[in-house]
């Protein structure tokens, strides 16, 4: 179980530091929705399942979704359908 | 040297919180409510899920204002988003369509499930919610000049955030507090149980996930009109 | 049927179902709704007001305390709830499309936490209604739609979400060290805050409440916001919201941490708010701003009021709090159209005769001219810090002073511009009539507080009596039965 928790803590400090380094604004919110993952299964280790829940539901998929979104309004990234929409144009 | 400037007020409040926690007697801490809560919630309020009976029950109230915390952020980010302009765009690709066609029903079951649940295992209102704005959301993705009818969702974000008031009050007209629980609490573990905790947590699960769906259909829509 | 739990659930209930009315031509019940909501909620509290015998406890859900969430009726709390619904009503926002429609559910929300931070007798549920209001600002803060606007309400979310961590780990930290939420239940384990850890978790609790308090270092917001927001909304925040941000620390205060390092800690952050402020609002070249830096002063001073030990000091700060809800109200509503430089002002008088009036009357009651409330507010706290006697306090006392005098710098400055000859014909609008009416209700207000100087002194007298007897407040919720160990 220790070793589990263990690559769990590298897991989420490795994503963690990869939302500071990257440059891609996107993957940086995928690596977000990363660490709220690896939270979300250190909370189901100790015994929260209910936080768990939460922070899977709303730190990995809602608030990531946002900030793609969000991204994508001030056209800082590109949705998959806009890149279609560029090929159509193309 | 502003980076510089920002670590170092990061370092200095991490090592204030260390300080500060430092000694404290991790493992053994006073937990006065927590257990008294512990003991009393099986009997008191009858669901099987302790996290449910403090959420519903103990700290109903305070469920009540992370209700309208998330509503008025709602209602701000509408604001400021101003009136939601057309959609437009193409239908996504041929993987996306059929993946959105493909997981759209089993998400709604699992956000059904989480909030019909919340009582017996864990998840619940804010949970099932969230999986259900996300469920409807996903096929505007695909076909983005399909869109959700907005009226409907505010009809059923405010409908669902005033029966959940509506519960409340009609203890309080039976001369109880406001926000006790109605009804028989039926045996520990069942389906039915735990009086009107059930049907707080569907309003809670209808009122989020409506909000949240309007909230992503706001953010994902056009903002430079037709292109 | 008259649950005080109402004046927080009606509400809310009212800006749950307010965004319906935008559609198939319900516009007349909309228009209607807010307003009769928060007039049902201020009768209720009003009818609660004066059947009041003693103080009660609520045990909402009807889980008894220390379990469970209560609410606190006494006279303190309903005298700030009461402010609530009025301040609301008065400041409320019109129109009917559907910017106007979010607007005023915003405005319900604020009202309906505003209302239940002055009733709760939960840390826990403090924190949540502290929350709603603060995110509820936000919104309002970023009504007006326009650049500056979005930049400062921005600006304002910043700072405030810091603070709304801060105090959430302070929360930790006392839940850690005691067990429990329940006020009244900590004040029953209060010693075991009394240590340098107890310290740090008021400080964080200052820190995050300061935000809406305009607290000395977590106030920076506050011109910017003020500057960019419709006057209405500066009047609401400033007037209203401050005021129960600071009812939150004085209850914490008092209930919680009744040492003597928490009093110094709110004497220090205040004197230093009144030094800032006031000097900050010297310099300040534009209405609104001085203002909001002046606000920002004033605030110092109920908090150096509330840091008074005892009765006195809790009614001093009672009275500087009101007197100052009352008199920013008024002032920043006849600043609504004077915003910009103060020099544009000039002739401003011609324009509007009784709006410069008014404007006179509720500086000089600001400033503490002897027949107005304002002098007693004043009065009041100097006497109280100099029988208090400290060195930190004489000092405390000295900074007040220093700030009146810059006060009436200022305030003059303003008040000569507005009665100088107009330049090149160019006069500033006249105020709004909706604006006007109401800064005429509030100097109604602030006469009739400055004629009937006796009852109030004698309300306040029994107020003060029960709201710093912390025996009465605990034996009243627990009954004697809190949980030790």
């Amino acid at each position: 179980m220790i070793w589990i928790a263990v690559m769990l803590v590298v897991l989420t400090l490795a994503a963690a530091l990869a939302v500071l380094l990257l440059e891609n604004l996107l993957a940086a919110v995928a690596a977000a929705s990363v660490v709220s993952l690896g939270v979300a299964v250190m909370f189901v280790i100790l015994q929260a399942p209910d936080v768990a829940m939460t922070e899977a539901v709303v730190g990995a998929g809602l608030s990531g979704l946002i900030l793609a979104l969000a991204l994508r309004r001030l056209g800082q990234a590109t949705l998959d359908i806009d890149a279609n929409e560029a090929e159509h144009d193309a | 040297m502003r980076n510089i400037a920002t670590l170092l007020l990061l370092g200095g409040l991490s090592f204030l919180l260390l300080v500060i926690t430092g000694g404290l007697l991790f493992g053994n801490p006073p937990m006065l409510i927590g257990q008294g809560i512990q003991q009393a919630a099986p009997t008191e309020v009858g669901a099987a899920n302790i996290v449910t009976a403090v959420v519903l029950g103990y700290r109903g109230l305070d469920t009540l204002g992370e209700l309208s915390i998330l509503f008025a952020a709602a209602t701000a980010g509408g604001l400021v988003l101003g009136s939601t302009r057309g959609r437009s765009g193409r239908p996504g690709g041929f993987i996306l369509r059929t993946g959105v066609d493909l997981l759209f029903p089993l998400m709604l079951v699992a956000g059904l499930y989480v909030v019909m649940h919340g009582h017996l295992t864990p998840g619940g209102g804010f949970q099932g919610g969230v999986i259900l704005a996300a469920a409807f959301f996903l096929p505007l993705l695909a076909r983005p000049q399909e869109s959700l009818d907005h009226t409907w969702l505010s009809v059923i974000e405010a409908l669902a955030g005033s029966a959940f008031i509506a519960l409340g009050l009609a203890a309080l007209f039976e001369g109880r507090a406001f926000l006790t629980p109605l009804f028989d609490h039926g045996v520990l573990g069942a389906l039915v149980s735990s009086g009107s905790l059930p049907l707080l947590y569907l309003a809670v699960g209808l009122k989020v996930g409506a909000e949240l769906a309007s909230l992503l259909v706001r953010l994902s829509a056009d903002d430079e009109g037709a292109s | 049927m008259t649950d005080v739990t109402l004046a927080v659930v009606l509400p809310l209930l009212g800006a749950f179902l307010l965004p319906l009315t935008a559609h198939r031509g319900l516009h007349w019940l909309g228009m209607l709704l807010g307003p009769a909501l928060l007039a049902l909620a201020a009768l209720l509290l009003f009818a609660t007001w004066t059947a009041f015998e003693s103080p009660y406890a609520i045990a909402l859900g009807g889980f008894a305390p220390p379990l469970g969430i209560t609410f606190y009726v006494d006279l303190l709390g309903l005298l700030f709830a009461l402010a609530v619904p009025l301040t609301s009503l008065l400041l409320w926002p019109g129109g009917s499309d559907e910017a106007a429609i979010r607007q005023q559910s915003l405005t319900l929300l604020l009202a309906a936490a505003l209302t239940g931070m002055a009733l709760s007798g939960d840390l826990f549920n403090l924190y949540v209604f502290y929350e709603l209001a603060a995110v509820a600002s936000y919104g309002l803060a970023a009504s007006s739609a326009t650049g500056p606007a979005f930049v400062a309400a921005f600006r304002f979310l910043l700072i405030s979400a810091l603070g709304s961590v801060v105090t959430l780990l302070g929360i930790a930290l006392i839940y850690f060290k005691t067990g429990t939420l329940n006020l009244a239940h900590l004040a029953t384990l209060s010693e075991r805050l009394a240590d340098p850890q107890g310290l740090a978790a008021f400080a964080m609790l200052l820190i995050g409440f300061g935000v809406k308090a305009e607290l000395f270092p977590v106030n920076a917001w506050v011109p910017e916001v003020y500057a960019a927001t419709g006057k209405r909304v500066a009047a609401l925040l400033a007037g209203l919201a401050s005021k129960l941000a600071v009812l939150a620390v004085v209850r914490i205060l008092l209930l919680v941490f009744p040492h003597d390092e928490a009093r110094q800690l709110l004497l220090l952050l205040g004197t230093l708010g009144v030094l800032s402020g006031e000097l900050a609002a010297w310099q300040a070249r534009d209405v609104t701003r001085m203002l909001a830096w002046s606000s920002i002063g004033q605030l110092g001073v109920v908090l150096v009021a509330f840091s008074l030990p005892g009765k006195a000091g809790l009614i001093a700060g009672v009275t500087v709090a009101m007197h100052h809800l009352v008199v920013k109200s008024a002032l920043f509503l006849l600043a609504d159209r004077w915003g910009g430089a103060v020099d544009r002002l000039k002739g401003a008088a011609t324009a509007s005769p009784l709006g410069a009036a008014l404007f006179v009357l509720f500086a000089l009651s600001l400033l503490g001219l002897p027949p107005l409330p304002g002098f007693w507010s004043k009065y009041l706290v100097l006497s109280g810090l100099a029988e208090a006697g400290s060195g930190m306090q004489h000092l405390a006392l000295g900074v007040i002073l220093l700030g009146t005098v810059i006060e009436g710098g200022y305030l003059l400055r303003i008040i000569t511009r507005l009665y100088a000859a107009p330049e090149r014909d160019i006069v500033p609008p006249a105020h709004r009539f909706p604006n006007l009416f109401a800064s005429g209700l509030l100097a109604l207000l602030l006469v009739a507080g400055a004629i009937l100087i006796d009852p109030l002194w004698q309300g306040l007298n029994t107020l003060a009596a029960s709201a710093t007897d912390t025996q009465v407040y605990v034996q009243t919720v627990l009954g004697g039965k809190g949980i030790t160990r």
